[in-house]
C-alpha cells in the first residue's frame, strides 16, 4: 500500500473524520460521525487523488461494553489507485446509519445483510428487509449476547412460505374486475439451473421479464458467527466449505489476514505453492462455471468434458492435501505439508492436454452460432454501473474495468509471476465467458513457472518454523520438552493472535474474495466478516436482467458463475 | 375385401404397431448410450447384459408409479392430452411405406395426412400444458404452440419439392420414382430443411424449447406422472422415428439399394435398406442433441419465419421453374 495515504486521505475528507490512521497492519482507517458519513463517501468518491470507486463491503462490528456499541465497517478500494480504505463508524444500538444505496449500488445488499446480523437499522433505505435469515427469525445472531439456545430461532407458528409469493408484484394477486397482465413465476428454491438454493421471483408479460427479486439465505450456515467460536487455525475448515468450488482460495484469503495480523513472512517455498494450488483453484472452479453455464444453454457434453478435466486436478488436490475438496491445506504460515515428490509429474501430465481441452471447448462453443446468439448482447453491464454495484473479478474485466488484484495490489510472491489479465469490452455473457476462457489459459501458465519456482526452494521450507503459530514436526516432539510443549499448547489452545485488525484479500476466481478480521488478543477471532465476491456480483442481477427473456436469465445466472455457499455463508 | 385380406391387415397392424413400441423403447436405451458415448460416460450398462432390459425396466418402474395431479388441473383435458399426442404419433406409421410390398396403407394423399395428423399430435403438447394449471407447462405449452406453427409451415413447403419431383402425394409412389436418383439430390435445400423442422417438430435439442429443463424444469410435462408422463415420452420418440421414416421414404430413396441378399430375398434387402437410413437419421438426431446449445425462444422463431420458410420457398420456386422449362 502506498505511503502517505493517511495525509491524501485526512485532506480529501478535511474536518468530515474524527481521525485517519494506519493501523498496526499497515492498513488505512478513518473513523467518521454518522453523520459525517455520506459526505465522508461522496468525497472519498469524487477525491481524484482517493478515488474510492468501489465500495468492498459494508459491514459492522459490536464493540460490546464500548458506548457506543458498534461500528459500522465500510471497506473501499479505488480501482485507478489501488489502494484500501476503511471507514469506521461509530453508531449506538438503537440507532440508524445512514444509507449509501444510492452512492454506491452495491450497499443495498450489504446493508441488508448487516442489518439482519447485527440489527442496525440504515436510514432511507429502499428496501431494509432480512436477507439472509427468513423474516420471523427472533434476534440478531452477530451481536454478542445472541444466545442460540435460549429462545427457538424462528417464531413458530407463523407462515415461513409467506415470500413465496412476491407482494407489491402486479401479476400476484388477479383479483379485482381487471385480469392480471402479468404472471410471477418462482424459479428456484429448487430450479436445475439456479446453481444451488436460490430464489428469483421473476415477474413476466408474456417471456419479457418485467421485474425478479432475488432471494437467497437458504444456504446461510452461520459462518461468521462459528468463526468466533473457534479458534484461528479451526477456522479454516470452515472457510473451505464456503466456496466449495475453489475451497483453497477461501483458506488462502483468511490465511492472509491472519498473517497481516501476525506480522508473519511465510517461507517463499509456501508462497509459490500457494500461488500454484490457488491457480489450479481458479481453473477448477473456471471449469465448473463452464460446464454448467454450457449446460444451461444447452450444451450437455460440454458439462461432463469439464468435469472429466477438474477430476484430474481434484486428483491433485488429494495428492498434496489429502482431499479432494474440503482440504484445509492453507494454513496460518504457510501449508501443511510439503509438495509430494510425485506432484510436478501430475501436473504435468495434466498441463499437456489441458491445451487441447480448452481448444476444444473453443470448438464447441466460441464461434457456434447458436452459443453467440445466446450470450452475445445479453446482460450487458456499463462500467459505471459495475462499479457501483461493486462487481470484482471476471465480471469486472469484461466491462472493461483492468483490475487484477494479483497484479495491482500483489499478495503471496505474485509480482514474481508474468501472466496477462484479459479484459473485454462489451460487458455481456459473451465476454464474461470470453475473460474466464483467457484466465484458465493463463493460469495454466502461472502453474507451470510456480513449479519452476518451487524447483528452486529448499525442500522442507514450506511453513515457518515458529513453533507458536506452526506445529512441531513429529521428531521432534520425541526429543525436547520444549516441543512437547509446544506441541500441547499449539494443538489444545490454537495460536494467539495479537489485537488489531486487518483485511486480507485475493483475486478469487469469482472476484475480490475479503476476510476482514479483528483479534481482541486471544486465540479466537473477536469477528470476521467474509466478502464474497458472489454476494456483490449477483446483487446486480435484476438490474442485468431487465428487459431480457426467460431464458436471457439462465444464461445471465451462469454468468456471474455463483456460489450460493458464499452467498450466503 | 376377403377374409385374409382383412386377417393380413389386422396382423400387419399388430406387427407394425408391436415392432414400433419395441423400438421406440430401445431407442431410448439407444439414445442414453450414444450421448454417453459423445460425453465420455459409460450410461445404463447394469440391468442385463449391456443394459438391454433397461428399457423394460423403466417401462415396469413407471407403470407402478404413483400417479400425482395437481389440484388445479382441469381432469379432462389433463387426462387427454398424453393420449392425443400417443395416438397421433402412431397413427403416422399406417401411411409410410416400409417395402415395396409391406405396408399398411396406401393412401393417395398421404403426406397431407401425415402433416394434418403431426399437427393434431401438437395439441397433446399445448392440452397439456394448459390443463396443468401451474406455471411451467404454461409458458411451455405457449412455446410448443408458437414453434409448431412456424415449423409445420417450413416443413409442409420443404415436402412440397418431392410431390412436385414425383407428381403425386401417395408415398409409395414417391418412393417408386426415386429408383434412379434419390431425391436429396435435386432436393438437398428441401432436405436440409426438413431435417431442421423436423428436429424442431419434435422438439429435440437444439429446438426443444417446450421442455428445456433449464429454463422450464421439464416443460409442458412438469406436472405428469407415471404412466401419463410414459406416454408423452413414448409419444415424442415414436415422433423422431417417424420422422426418420419420413426422411427416409421423401429424400433417402425408400427401401431402395443393393440387393445384398441376393436376388431371391429382395424384399429382406429393402427391409434392411429402409431400417439402416432411418437409424441414420435418427443418429443425426441423437447427435445434434450430444453437440448444439439451445435456441433461445425468440431466436428460434425468428430461425425459423426469416431462415427456413424463405428457404423452402425458394425451393419450391427453383423446383416448380426446373420442371415447367426442362420437361
Amino acid at each position: 500500500m502506498s505511503t502517505g495515504v493517511e495525509e491524501r486521505l485526512q485532506a480529501a475528507l478535511g474536518g468530515l473524520a474524527e481521525s485517519a490512521y494506519q493501523d498496526a497492519a499497515g492498513e488505512s482507517v478513518a473513523v467518521v460521525p454518522p453523520e459525517n458519513l455520506r459526505e465522508a463517501v461522496k468525497a472519498l468518491k469524487d477525491s481524484p487523488e482517493i478515488g474510492c470507486d468501489y465500495l468492498s463491503f459494508v459491514s459492522a462490528q459490536d464493540m460490546t461494553p464500548r458506548v457506543p456499541r458498534f461500528d459500522g465497517i465500510y471497506q473501499f478500494y479505488s480501482t485507478r489507485h489501488h489502494h484500501w480504505f476503511r471507514l469506521r463508524v461509530p453508531v449506538d444500538d438503537g440507532k440508524a446509519l445512514p444509507s449509501l444505496h444510492d452512492i454506491h449500488k452495491g450497499a443495498d445488499w450489504h446493508e441488508r445483510e448487516t442489518y439482519d446480523l447485527f440489527g442496525i437499522p440504515y436510514d432511507r433505505h429502499p428496501d431494509l428487509r432480512r436477507i439472509l435469515l427468513t423474516d420471523n427469525w427472533h434476534g440478531h445472531p452477530l451481536r454478542k449476547e445472541y444466545d442460540y439456545k435460549l429462545e427457538p430461532a424462528w417464531a413458530l407458528g407463523t407462515n415461513v412460505l409467506q415470500n413465496v409469493a412476491e407482494e407489491g408484484m402486479a401479476g400476484h394477486e388477479a383479483g379485482g374486475d381487471e385480469p392480471a397482465k402479468t404472471i410471477v413465476l418462482n424459479l428456484g428454491p429448487q430450479h436445475p439451473a439456479t446453481h444451488g438454493v436460490m430464489r428469483l421471483a421473476v415477474e413476466l408479460d408474456g417471456e419479457n421479464i418485467v421485474g425478479c427479486v432475488p432471494h437467497i439465505g437458504y444456504l446461510h450456515t452461520g459462518i461468521e458467527k462459528l468463526s468466533e467460536h473457534r479458534n484461528w487455525t479451526q477456522n479454516i475448515t470452515h472457510y473451505a466449505r464456503m466456496d466449495y468450488l475453489s475451497p483453497m482460495n477461501n483458506e488462502l484469503a483468511y490465511c492472509l489476514a491472519v498473517e497481516k495480523l501476525l506480522g508473519l513472512e511465510v517461507p517463499k517455498r509456501a508462497q509459490y505453492i500457494r500461488v500454484m494450488m490457488s491457480e489450479l483453484t481458479r481453473i477448477i472452479s473456471h471449469l465448473v462455471w463452464l460446464g454448467t453455464h454450457a449446460m444451461d444453454v444447452g450444451a450437455l457434453s460440454v458439462f461432463l468434458y469439464c468435469f472429466a478435466e477438474r477430476e484430474k486436478i481434484l486428483e491433485m488436490y488429494e495428492a498434496i492435501g489429502g482431499q479432494r475438496m474440503m482440504t484445509s491445506y492453507i494454513r496460518i504460515g504457510g501449508v501443511r505439508d510439503d509438495m509430494p515428490e510425485s506432484f510436478p509429474a501430475m501436473v504435468e501430465a495434466w498441463e499437456k492436454d489441458f491445451d487441447a481441452q480448452l481448444s476444444m471447448y473453443h470448438g464447441l462453443l466460441t464461434k457456434n452460432p447458436i452459443w453467440r446468439q445466446r450470450t452475445m448482447g445479453i446482460a450487458a453491464m456499463g462500467s459505471e454501473t459495475s462499479l457501483s454495484y461493486g462487481l470484482s473479478g471476471p465480471l469486472a474485466r469484461a466491462v472493461g474495468i483492468d483490475w487484477d488484484l494479483r497484479r495491482d495490489n500483489p499478495y503471496s510472491s505474485f509480482e514474481e509471476f508474468e501472466f496477462d489479465i484479459p479484459v473485454e469490452q462489451a460487458g455481456d455473457v459473451y465476454a464474461r465467458y470470453l475473460v474466464r476462457m483467457e484466465e484458465m489459459h493463463q493460469s495454466r501458465r502461472i502453474v507451470l513457472q510456480a513449479l519452476e519456482k518451487i524447483a528452486g526452494t529448499e525442500p522442507g521450507t514450506y511453513i515457518v518454523e515458529d513453533y507458536k503459530l506452526a506445529p512441531v514436526p513429529r521428531d521432534g516432539i520425541n526429543e525436547s520438552i520444549e516441543e512437547l510443549i509446544h506441541h500441547f499448547k499449539y494443538w489444545t489452545d490454537g495460536i494467539w493472535v495479537p489485537r488489531g485488525e486487518a483485511y486480507g484479500f485475493i483475486e478469487a476466481s469469482k472476484g475480490e474474495l475479503g476476510y476482514f478480521v479483528v483479534s481482541d488478543g486471544t486465540a479466537h477471532p473477536q469477528r470476521v466478516k467474509i466478502r464474497g465476491p458472489s454476494f456483490s456480483n449477483l446483487s446486480a442481477f435484476p438490474e442485468m436482467i431487465k428487459g431480457h427473456l426467460i431464458a436471457d436469465v439462465i444464461a445471465a445466472i451462469g454468468s456471474i458463475d455463483i456460489v450460493l455457499g458464499e452467498v450466503d455463508r | 375385401m376377403s377374409v385374409i385380406e382383412v386377417v393380413w391387415m389386422v396382423a400387419k397392424i399388430l406387427i407394425v404397431f408391436a415392432v414400433l413400441l419395441l423400438a421406440m423403447a430401445y431407442l431410448t436405451l439407444v439414445e442414453r448410450r450414444f450421448v454417453a458415448w459423445f460425453q465420455w460416460r459409460v450410461g445404463p450398462n447394469r440391468v442385463g447384459p449391456l443394459g438391454l432390459i433397461q428399457p423394460i425396466a423403466d417401462g415396469v418402474k413407471l407403470l407402478f408409479k404413483q400417479e400425482l395431479i395437481p389440484a388445479k388441473a382441469d381432469k379432462f383435458v389433463y387426462f387427454l392430452a398424453p393420449a392425443i399426442t400417443l395416438i397421433a404419433a402412431f397413427a403416422i406409421i399406417s401411411v409410410i411405406p416400409i417395402t415395396e410390398h409391406f405396408y399398411i396403407a396406401d393412401v393417395n394423399v398421404a403426406i397431407l395426412l401425415v402433416l394434418a395428423i403431426s399437427s393434431l399430435g401438437t395439441y397433446g403438447i399445448i392440452l397439456a400444458g394448459w390443463s396443468s394449471g401451474s406455471k411451467y407447462p404454461l409458458v411451455s405449452g405457449l412455446r410448443a404452440c408458437a414453434q409448431m406453427i412456424s415449423y409445420e409451415l417450413a416443413l409442409g413447403f420443404a415436402v412440397i419439392g418431392v410431390v412436385l419431383m414425383a407428381g403425386t402425394f401417395s408415398l409409395h409412389e414417391i418412393v417408386l420414382g426415386q429408383e434412379r436418383i434419390w431425391y436429396f439430390i435435386p432436393q438437398i435445400l428441401g432436405f436440409v430443411v426438413f431435417l431442421i423442422a423436423g428436429v424442431a417438430e419434435t422438439n429435440r435439442a437444439p429446438f426443444d424449447m417446450p421442455e428445456c429443463e433449464n429454463e422450464l424444469v421439464a416443460g409442458y410435462h412438469t406436472e405428469y406422472s407415471a404412466m401419463k408422463f410414459a406416454m408423452f415420452y413414448l409419444g415424442e420418440y415414436v415422433a423422431i422415428i417417424n420422422v426418420g421414416m419420413l426422411a427416409t421414404v421423401l429424400f433417402l430413396g425408400g427401401w431402395h439399394g443393393p440387393a445384398i441378399f441376393g436376388a431371391g430375398l429382395v424384399g429382406l434387402a429393402n427391409l434392411f435398406w429402409f431400417l439402416l437410413k432411418t437409424c441414420a437419421v435418427i443418429f443425426f438426431f441423437i447427435w445434434l442433441r450430444a453437440t448444439l446449445p439451445r435456441f433461445r425462444y425468440d431466436q428460434l422463431m425468428r430461425f425459423g419465419w426469416m431462415v427456413l420458410l424463405p428457404l423452402a420457398l425458394l425451393n419450391i420456386i427453383i423446383t416448380a421453374g426446373i420442371k415447367a422449362f426442362i420437361q
